[in-house]
């Protein structure tokens, strides 16, 4: 494609979507320059339904009966950081992931607060948010060929909305499922017998004969289409995306590493996108809503699946150089409540849950802020969705009080609540 | 009139500039303490608002039982929420200020403005006056305000008026925002900032209360509506009346290429053929636009647009169902049949809704002969069976819903009516969440026990009846026996109806319209669609006439279309309104009201925008580039590609997709159609399942979907290869089979050089279909 009207194009868009010539030109010079931060991608591990963290990450062996749980912690390569001892591979790996334990918001409703999670900001009627991946696919630099911003299998129902973002923004959701790789990859590779010439020389034409159409180009559904075209041809071109999913071209070991699983397969496909330029990747695991026989579920199902494919994830990235530049984050809508119901069960409680956050410059090994003794609120350094999502986005090196633009043209600070937590 | 004014204290707050705070001299627990607790979101839905409300405290929604309120306030939980003797040890204020734990979080500053009415409401006795607070009407001031330019403030006041008589300045008390934020600003005092020209609503509510105001913010270019451009009907001056005030100037009228292209994507959901394009743009007709409007709105795919709508508005969802596959896949057939034959014969819309709402299974017959007519229906051959449903009065399959041996509980009967025909969301917390709406647990189940008496069972009679027929069929010999009786339940009012109860006291709870009138009678369902169908009602029509103009302008005068509410006010009420009079008056005739549209020099507005108008995205000034229903996405396809589609066991051979009943389809091809560009689910009847904005995925699958493009060679293309076309002639039947216009000269060139580029004659005609296919224009319609 010929540079010019593509340059001529990308501003083009860009001022419909709201960012002036110079933002534009700021994020072209950013992928050149040398980059101050410590990551360039994120994968998010989303617990859906709201995990147990107080039977997971913060043990509270010595409370009264009624809140303790029928879980031991265990030591982890952390000195001094114990975990679940249904966890012990992730405890293998605790050195280098650093667990928050003094997240707290107010909602204990899951769709809200999985929205509040997601973007950071609890659900408002006159403005919707956009999620964390969707401020990364608008902000971040992109790869040619590759969505910046994919979900796998929906995510486990992950809200992934790019609200005040627009369209444009919307991750790329490749449903998995139980399908093999040339399934997947219909709708984002070439069919046999289409070369890239042949491609190269149709799309050229089509933009000849799309001229007409540019008159209409202010309004938001002809300039996201416009986009759209675009990526698609450069997904189409690479073929990066259909490599990616081919999880034959992995190593047996490191395929049994994550496990069959339908997570297993979501992460070590995620670490693949990621690989390939891809910017945020959500997989996700259903079922972490315990009202009833909570530690029967965690222990025989939940935890074993998280613990093979959360730790194959963090040692993969490390062995292969990723870590330091990927950031894992593992988290749900909220905790659950420390006093056990009648039914075995703990139900929703989102005044303190932890998440766990490795690589991208993370130290490990470590872990920020403490509950009381029942584990029912945070004691020291308690922080908010905002102070979360302001430090995953600012390891990316977007910085929270950044402004962006909805798609009708208002400035929005990215996180006006949200502080920098130093992990 | 007394107006109580407020004293005004100057606050300082920590390093920040002073700010005039509002606290009253004389706190009133309605006026004041309740009107805050609305404000501050904590007599929400979501918070202690809500049924079993959080953490102990529960109030009422929003204010709605201010009696109940003091009591928890002053006497619930343990007597500690309130501390007369020290005031602020109150936990009512040690909770709110984050000092002790709150579920809620920290919702007030301990030096707050709003700390301190609590705090003197408190001190001086925590009294209640009862129906003190009683709001007789609620006015936001001045209800319309122009600004002439972004950065321009103003400042808006929310009046109450008390049933005592007293008027009183409550903005501070309310909730205030603004629609669309972009356009103008509200400010929690209501201050008004305009941010960049055009129109939107500020919402306040106070107490559950709402009221609205207007804001208008012209664009800057002067005299651009001389002279006025011509009106064809009401629907025009209603448009160009509020686009005077906002100083845009319409489009243009649209071409005749580019109106024929969308009236018949709009009601057909395909596209014209290349004959009829060269007919519609020779004729010299002066009327032939109405013309074609009147013989579209007659076409057989009209009806078949309308049937798959309203299958998604009444959720007909082929996995919801009871019975075998084959029942079920004949129940959806059954359905889409019904109404279409209803829309085929224009029959009024609130007859339509009598039929879904009233229905039985044996509408109106003898059990015998209703029975008689079910097992010769299970007998009969292919398709003759949706004609035969589609005769009866009523549609009793939207109440045979299957949920794991469930009935189908009363809560989602109110919800599915209310969604469908009052455009009322009691529930659709999976899309969207409602933190202002106001109906109570209390209205709703009044609702639901509207439906008390719908059971979908086999009733003591049929049991007895179908014992009786097996009997008979079993003393006969085998050969005179007849067809065999199929398993059978229906939909009847068993006798003793289902109830919930009033959700505090448990007591019995009458059934009622939503915000309307207690329903008697044998079947309440008869009064509901009475009421509906009253001149009156606040939602029937306006929920209708709302949902044909969304399908024709892409956007809703009330968006989300499903969403009535006086929350989400319309951005052109006086049209809104002239629309409903108008279709009411003419007794719910669903074509007149689309001949009106239609006709309008609104709708046939140019899609290219001029100066004043590129930034409209509500006011109709020109046609908004929209998407196509999936199910058009299918249909113009083939029409392009002269191709046809095979659904296999889903639909008859030739059907096309707006004519197929099921939501889900067995056909590879279609499905993914289906799924990639948005055809819904049916699992709610929330039209946020139909999503109106393209995706990446879509691109793609034009792109390179191997059926499809298989499908640019072998249809049309190869009939044209056969015909001994010169190219540049085939150029142009592509152009018109696609976008049905001719080439201009640049693009006839463009693609004449593609095809001498291309290794062979057909290579180079099939890279300009697949061009043409992929271009934007083809796939929106504009």
């Amino acid at each position: 494609m010929n540079t010019d009207r593509r340059g001529l194009l990308g501003v083009g868009v860009a001022g419909l979507l709201g960012l002036s010539l110079p933002d534009a030109l700021r994020i072209e010079a950013r992928g050149a320059g040398p980059r101050k931060h410590k990551a360039d991608s994120v994968i998010l591990l989303w617990l859906n339904g709201g995990p147990a963290t107080i039977d997971m990450w913060d043990l509270k062996p010595d409370a009264a009966e009624e809140y303790r749980g029928e879980f031991k912690p265990i030591a982890t390569k952390a000195p001094g950081v114990r975990i679940c001892e249904h966890l012990p591979k992730v405890a293998e790996v605790m050195d280098r992931c650093t667990l928050v334990r003094s997240l707290h918001h107010p909602i204990t409703d899951h769709g809200a607060a999985a929205a509040h999670m997601a973007t950071g900001h609890p659900p408002a009627a006159a403005l919707k948010y956009p999620s964390l991946g969707s401020i990364a696919a608008k902000l971040l630099p992109e790869e040619n060929g590759i969505p910046p911003y994919i979900t796998l299998d929906r995510g486990a129902g992950f809200p992934s909305s790019p609200g005040f973002l627009g369209t444009t923004c919307e991750p790329f959701n490749a449903d998995l499922g139980g399908r093999n790789a040339s399934a997947i990859a219909d709708g984002i590779s070439l069919p046999s017998g289409f070369s890239s010439q042949l491609l190269a020389d149709r799309n050229r034409l089509r933009e000849a004969l799309d001229t007409k159409f540019r008159a209409l180009d202010e309004a938001d559904l002809p300039a996201s289409l416009d986009l759209f075209q675009q990526r698609a041809m450069d997904i189409l071109r690479s073929d990066r995306v259909r490599a990616a999913f081919d999880l034959t071209a992995e190593k047996e070991a490191v395929r049994t590493r994550y496990g069959q699983s339908q997570l297993g397969r979501c992460a070590l496909t995620g670490r693949r996108l990621i690989e390939a330029g891809a910017r945020f990747v959500t997989v996700g695991l259903n079922g972490w809503d315990t009202h009833a026989g909570n530690f029967r579920t965690l222990r025989q199902q939940l935890l074993p699946n998280l613990d093979q494919v959360l730790a194959a994830l963090v040692s993969d990235l490390g062995e292969r150089g990723l870590l330091e530049r990927t950031v894992v984050y593992c988290a749900g809508e909220f905790g659950r409540t420390p006093l056990i119901n009648g039914n075995a069960g703990r139900d929703h409680w989102s005044r303190s849950m932890s998440v766990l956050i490795a690589g991208g410059g993370v130290r490990g090994g470590s872990v920020y802020g403490r509950t009381n003794a029942n584990g029912t609120a945070p004691e020291d350094d308690p922080c908010s969705p905002a102070d979360i999502s302001a430090t995953i986005m600012n390891s990316l090196g977007i910085e929270p009080t950044r402004e962006v633009h909805t798609t009708t043209g208002r400035p929005i600070t990215l996180f006006r609540e949200g502080k920098v937590i130093e992990l | 009139m007394c107006r109580t004014l407020f004293t005004i204290l100057l606050m300082v707050s920590g390093s920040n500039t002073s700010a005039a705070e509002p606290v009253p001299s004389a706190v009133d627990f309605e006026r004041h303490i309740v009107g805050l607790l609305g404000k501050s979101g904590c007599s929400a839905g979501s918070c202690h608002g809500s049924l079993q409300g959080k953490g102990g405290l529960r109030l009422s929604l929003f204010g709605s039982e201010p009696q109940k309120d003091f009591q928890s306030l002053t006497r619930g939980g343990g007597g500690r929420r309130v501390n007369l003797a020290e005031p602020d040890q109150s936990l009512l204020l040690l909770k709110a200020t984050g000092q002790v734990t709150h579920g809620g979080g920290k919702r007030f500053d301990t030096g707050s403005w709003q700390v301190r009415v609590f705090r003197d409401w408190i001190a001086a006795g925590a009294r209640h006056v009862p129906g003190s607070g009683t709001v007789e009407r609620l006015d936001l001031t001045p209800s319309e305000r122009v600004l002439s330019q972004p950065g321009e403030t103003a400042q808006l006041r929310v009046w109450a008026k008390f049933t005592d008589g007293t008027e009183m300045d409550v903005t501070p008390f309310c909730d205030m925002r603004s629609k669309d934020d972009s356009v103008a600003d509200v400010a929690p005092f209501g201050e008004l900032k305009a941010m960049r020209p055009g129109d939107t609503a500020i919402i306040a509510s106070y107490r559950g209360r709402i009221a609205t105001a207007r804001v208008f913010i012209p664009t800057a270019a002067q005299g651009m509506l001389d002279p006025m451009p011509p009106v064809v009907n009401e629907v025009d001056r209603e448009v160009f009346a509020k686009l005077k005030r906002l100083n845009i100037m319409p489009s243009n009228l649209a071409s005749d290429e580019e109106f024929l292209r969308r009236v018949t994507i709009d009601t057909t959901g395909g596209l014209p053929s290349p004959v009829d394009v060269r007919a519609f743009l020779a004729d010299r007709d002066p009327n032939k636009r109405e013309k074609l409007i009147d013989k579209l709105l007659r076409h057989p795919l009209h009806a078949a647009l309308w049937a798959t709508k309203m299958c998604d508005v009444t959720a007909c969802n082929v996995d919801a169902m009871s019975g075998t596959l084959e029942e079920r896949a004949r129940a959806v057939r059954m359905w889409h049949e019904w109404f279409r034959q209803r829309f085929s014969l224009n029959v009024p819309y609130d007859q339509i809704a009598r039929g879904v709402l009233t229905a039985t299974s044996r509408d109106g017959h003898t059990l015998h002969d209703w029975l008689a007519t079910e097992v010769e229906r299970s007998q009969s051959k292919r398709d003759t069976y949706a004609l035969t449903y589609a005769k009866r009065e009523t549609l009793d399959l939207f109440w045979k819903r299957y949920e794991g041996e469930e009935y189908f509980s009363l809560e989602k009967m109110a919800e599915l009516t209310a969604t469908a025909f009052l455009g009322v969301r009691l529930e659709c917390a999976q899309c969207h969440r409602h933190p202002f709406d106001r109906w109570t647990q209390t209205d709703y189940r009044a609702f639901a026990n509207v439906f008390g008496r719908v059971r979908f069972d086999s009733s003591p009679e049929l049991t007895a009846a179908v014992t009786d027929l097996l009997e008979k069929r079993r003393a006969l010999p085998r050969e005179k026996a007849g067809p065999p009786i199929p398993r059978l339940r229906e939909l009847y009012l068993a006798e003793r109806p289902r109830r919930l109860p009033q959700p505090d006291t448990n007591a019995e709870l009458k059934p009622r319209a939503l915000g309307g009138p207690e329903l008697a009678g044998a079947d309440p369902r008869e009064s509901l669609a009475g009421w509906l169908a009253r001149p009156d009602n606040p939602y029937f029509a306006r929920v209708w006439v709302n949902r044909v103009w969304a399908h024709y302008f892409g956007v809703g005068l009330i968006d989300p279309v499903d969403d009535l509410s006086a929350n989400n006010p319309p951005s052109n009420e006086p049209l809104l309104r002239w629309l409903e009079t108008d279709f009411i008056s003419h007794h719910y005739d669903i074509r007149r009201l689309e001949q009106l549209i239609m006709n309008s020099r609104t709708y046939q507005l140019s899609s290219t925008p001029n100066d004043s108008n590129r930034a409209d995205r509500t006011n109709f000034s020109r046609s908004y580039p929209r998407k196509l229903m999936a199910e058009a996405v299918l249909d113009v396809l083939n029409d392009a590609l002269g191709t046809q589609e095979d659904f296999g066991p889903d639909a008859a051979p030739g059907m096309r997709a707006i004519e197929v009943a099921s939501n889900r389809v067995a056909a590879p091809y279609a499905a993914r159609i289906f799924s990639v560009f948005g055809r819904p689910a049916r699992t709610s009847t929330c039209d946020c399942e139909r999503p109106s904005s393209p995706a990446l995925p879509q691109t793609l699958f034009l792109m390179t979907e191997p059926t499809l493009l298989k499908k640019l060679t072998t249809g049309r293309l190869a009939k044209l290869l056969q015909a001994k076309l010169s190219d540049a002639r085939i150029v142009e039947e592509l152009f018109l089979v696609t976008l049905s216009r001719l080439p201009e000269a640049g693009e006839r060139a463009a693609a004449l050089d593609r095809v001498s580029a291309a290794p062979d004659r057909e290579a180079g005609l099939t890279d300009v279909l697949w061009a043409l296919v992929n271009t934007r224009e083809f796939i929106l319609n504009h």
